[in-house]
């Protein structure tokens, strides 16, 4: 029958109570877990079908009076029955307080169908009208108390006393309030004027005073039911009360003797509350996870035992309009009602109050909080932000408006994009994900954020995510640090670090070129030196031996000089001596020198007509030319024309001093004027410490001017460099 | 019968020449030296040495440059054995040179014993491959 195997459907007997809020323990009541609404329509259909073939057949009484009869019991001990097992099957199905309560059902139908069958036994099997009392008052009446259980079995304890203290209370004011509606509309009068012996009176008495407990639990137990179990408990509870009218009815035709013929039509009331008790456990039950957080209760609940106050102030009304005066039993009840009302009142007073003082004691608290929470995020030394789902920022503390260098309200609003480059906010918004999808609560990186106005900041940050009630990002919490500091603190001791490094390797090159260059010196002198002392030479090889000594002596001491100028230079301990200086003559007497060294060059010299005069040191510029001399002469192995130059131009003079030689690579070009870097691996031949172009740049840069290169491999080099010139008086001296 | 031993020194540094040429003075038959590297080749063909004494440090093209000219050549005639001249100690230039086919080096500045010791030894043994081979050719 259950679409679903039952064992997964065990549900909780109490849920978590809400903080903060007053409520009553829901009423709890599940039947088979049927899913959806098709069996209980059929069902449901089913039975109203019967009910009105069950009242037509009485009303008309077909087939005669004894066929009506059997027809009337035999369907209301079906009825029973059938109420039985669905009841039954309900508490197979369910465990705990449910079970049991849907146990009560069960055995209160059959209890009660037991009596039907007895009174059946009596009116349609023996033919005789039933004697009263008899054993099938005893079922009858045994079902009342059992329904009743039934009922409170479905409730679990109140958790609150105040609130027990209430369901007492209300459960006091309903069964008063009916019992005065009952006393004064007719019980008074069947209980007066009756016949019957005492323990019979006593007898149909029970049948009313069940009655109105009965009802009294269905106002109580309708008061705590929820709202997706409502259906079903007002199933049950129209059921109950169906089989309430009944009995009441039975009570008093029986009390008045009169309950005969139109009394079947009265039983319909047995069988249509059957029917629905039946009905109640194939009501489709629902997702408890949806109705987990269900409100308060609801106002139409709190009122109902005003409903029977009201009941009976409505009849006190009646009576009065009628001339009947109030019984002193009936003045009693008036009296508790009220007592109990106003005891009911003070309760529930105390009750508001006590929340109302809690609720202000939480309110201040909060309010301590949030200024607390406040000052703390206004003062953090962290930037705070809050951004949303959709990536922009919702708003920002000071701390952080202040790392942006934006005003606060400036920012609300604006993407997170606009602060970092597109790569970034890429891996940013990877990072995000896990956060998202909920898999990490907090994630945290580094991010260099970009500012509006073009600056950057290196921020650490961390985010975490705020979710609604309904589980849903509502927005990252963000805070950030200004680790900029720390970042280039890093950043310059990496760079010191490689610098060191590059200048330890450099420091290396240098030892192996110096110790090169000596080997290479020392060839000349240790040689020649080494035969003239073994071997018996004549006096001009001697001599021509001793002068190749004295080149490479001479190539040592230039070799030691170079480097002392230049670390004289680059320690700021080099002093120029400044003079005025005719370009055309220092050009002039090097070129002369460097001829007579070079037999296999030409010199085409074109100087500038108007004898430019420079503020130098001589010695220095002599030495530069001479050095730029020397190489046009070692990097043209085939000899051909050197041409040397001046101009004036803009102010300075230009000299240049232009080969067609070996040419220059171009990665070796823009070195070839620092320290230490001039030689590879597989470069040309050596000369010198090769420091002569760093020495040359130097003494030009210091003295205002600059050198540079142009060339060509194949083709040869144009070294140029400029020097400024002295002012148009000075030069014409 | 002996034929003449020839000796080519290539060395930008004519005074480095000069020197070596004194060195071997008597120990071989003919030395002749070479400073622009740019002419090895032809020199070579023309000269046929029995063995070359080659600077690493010259300017285009330098020792290693001429080892991987002289590389056709130099098997073509047979075992021709190079020494290297260098300055430098560093191994990387050393092992350059030998993956081309040096045989052996000299530093700078010489020692004029080790200069005569290595080029007599390297002699000797292309001596006696130029008889083995000659001699197979007399079989």
């Amino acid at each position: 029958m259950a679409r679903s195997p039952s064992p997964t459907f065990a549900p909780p007997l109490s849920h978590p109570a809400l903080p903060g809020r007053v409520s009553r323990p829901a009423l709890q009541v599940t039947g088979f877990g049927l899913r959806g609404w098709r069996v209980f329509t059929v069902a449901a259909t089913s039975a109203a079908l019967i009910g009105v073939a069950f009242v037509a057949w009485t009303a008309l009484r077909i087939g005669g009076d004894q066929v009506t009869i059997a027809v009337d019991d035999i369907g209301e001990a079906v009825a029973a029955f059938a109420a039985a097992v669905s009841c039954g099957l309900a508490a197979y199905r369910n465990s705990g307080r449910t079970r049991l309560a849907w146990a009560f059902f069960a055995t209160s139908a059959i209890s009660w169908g037991v009596g039907e069958v007895v009174w059946s036994v009596y009116e349609v099997g023996m033919g005789v009208s039933v004697p009263f009392p008899s054993a099938a008052d005893a079922g009858f009446l045994l079902a009342i108390p059992l329904g009743v259980a039934g009922v409170f079995a479905f409730t679990s304890a109140p958790g609150r006393l105040t609130t027990r203290g209430e369901a007492l209370l209300a459960g006091a004011i309903v069964a008063i309030s009916l019992v005065f509606v009952a006393w004064s509309l007719g019980l008074r009068a069947v209980y007066d004027s009756s016949s019957a012996s005492p323990a019979a009176q006593l007898i149909g008495l029970a049948y009313p005073v069940g009655d109105i407990i009965t009802i009294t639990v269905l106002v109580l137990a309708l008061r705590r039911a929820r709202k997706h179990e409502r259906g079903r408990m007002l199933l049950l509870l129209g059921g109950l009360a169906a089989n309430a009218f009944a009995d009441s009815a039975f009570a008093y035709l029986t009390a008045n003797g009169t309950y005969d013929a139109i009394g079947s039509l009265l039983d319909a009331g047995w069988v249509i509350g059957y029917l629905l008790i039946a009905l109640a456990p194939i009501w489709p039950a629902t997702d408890h996870e949806a109705t987990a957080a269900e409100g308060p209760i609801e106002l139409w609940q709190l009122a109902l035992p005003w409903v029977a106050v009201l009941a009976a102030a409505v009849t006190a009304i009646l009576l009065a309009s009628t001339d009947q005066a109030l019984d002193q039993f009936s003045t009693v009840l008036a009296g508790s009602i009220g007592i109990l009302l106003v005891g009911s009142q003070v309760l529930s007073h105390r009750d508001s109050r006590s929340f109302l003082v809690k609720s202000q004691r939480m309110e201040n608290q909060l309010a301590r909080r949030t200024s607390l929470l406040d000052e703390i995020i206004t003062h953090a030394p962290l930037g705070i932000a809050r951004v949303g789902p959709n990536m922009k920022i919702i708003d920002v503390n000071p701390r952080m408006a202040a790392l942006m260098r934006l005003g606060a309200n400036d920012v609300i609003d604006t993407p997170v994009a606009r602060y970092l480059n597109p790569d970034e906010f890429a891996r940013v918004a990877e990072l995000f994900r896990p956060l998202w999808k909920g898999e990490v609560d907090t994630i945290e990186s580094d991010s260099n954020m970009i500012r509006p106005d073009n600056s950057a900041v290196w921020l650490h940050w961390s985010a975490t995510t705020v979710r609604n009630a309904a589980g849903r990002v509502e927005y990252f919490l963000a805070m950030y640090e200004d680790t900029d500091a720390e970042h280039a603190a890093n950043e310059a001791a990496l760079a010191h670090l490689a610098g060191i490094e590059r200048l330890n390797e450099l420091k290396s090159e240098f030892i192996t070129l110096v110790s090169h260059e000596f080997r290479t010196g020392l060839v000349g002198i240790q040689g020649f030196s080494e035969m003239i002392r073994d071997s018996d030479l004549p006096v001009d090889e001697v001599k021509s031996y001793a002068g190749e000594i004295n080149k490479d002596a001479e190539r040592l001491n230039r070799m030691i000089n170079d480097m002392l100028d230049l670390d004289r230079i680059e320690s700021g301990r080099l002093t120029l001596r400044i003079e005025p200086v005719n370009v055309n003559l220092a050009l002039h007497g090097a070129v002369e020198r460097a001829h007579a060294s070079s037999e296999r060059h030409q010199f085409a010299t074109d100087f500038d007509s108007t004898e430019p005069i420079v503020h130098c040191d001589a010695d220095r510029l002599t030495q530069i030319i001479s050095n730029l001399l020397t190489n046009a002469v070692k990097y043209s192995p085939d000899g051909g024309v050197i041409e040397v130059t001046s101009r004036v131009k803009e102010g300075f003079v230009e000299v240049s001093v232009r080969d067609h030689g070996v040419g220059i690579a171009p990665e070796f070009v823009k070195r070839l004027f620092s320290r230490y870097e001039r030689y590879e691996k597989t470069s040309g031949k050596v000369i010198g410490t090769g420091l002569g172009l760093a020495i040359a740049r130097q003494i030009v840069e210091m003295q205002g001017g600059r050198i540079w290169v142009d060339t060509t491999v194949g083709a040869g080099s144009d070294f140029h460099f400029t020097l400024p010139m002295q002012t148009a008086k000075a030069s014409a001296v | 019968m002996k034929t003449p031993t020839r000796v080519l020194i290539v060395d930008d540094d004519a005074m480095h020449i000069e020197l070596l040429t004194q060195y071997l003075a008597g120990q071989v038959d003919e030395v002749r030296g070479l400073t622009d590297s740019r002419e090895v080749e032809t020199v070579f063909r023309e000269y046929q040495p029995d063995l070359v004494l080659l600077d690493l440090h010259m300017p285009d093209p330098d020792g290693l440059e001429v080892l991987r000219r002289l590389r056709g050549a130099r098997l073509s005639l047979g075992f021709l054995p190079v020494i290297m001249l260098t300055a430098d100690a560093g191994h990387v230039a050393r092992n350059s040179a030998l993956i081309l086919g040096a045989d052996d080096f000299l530093t700078k500045p010489f020692d004029r014993e080790e200069v005569i010791l290595r080029v007599r030894n390297l002699l000797h043994t292309r001596q006696l491959y130029v008889d083995a081979k000659e001699g197979r050719t007399e079989r």
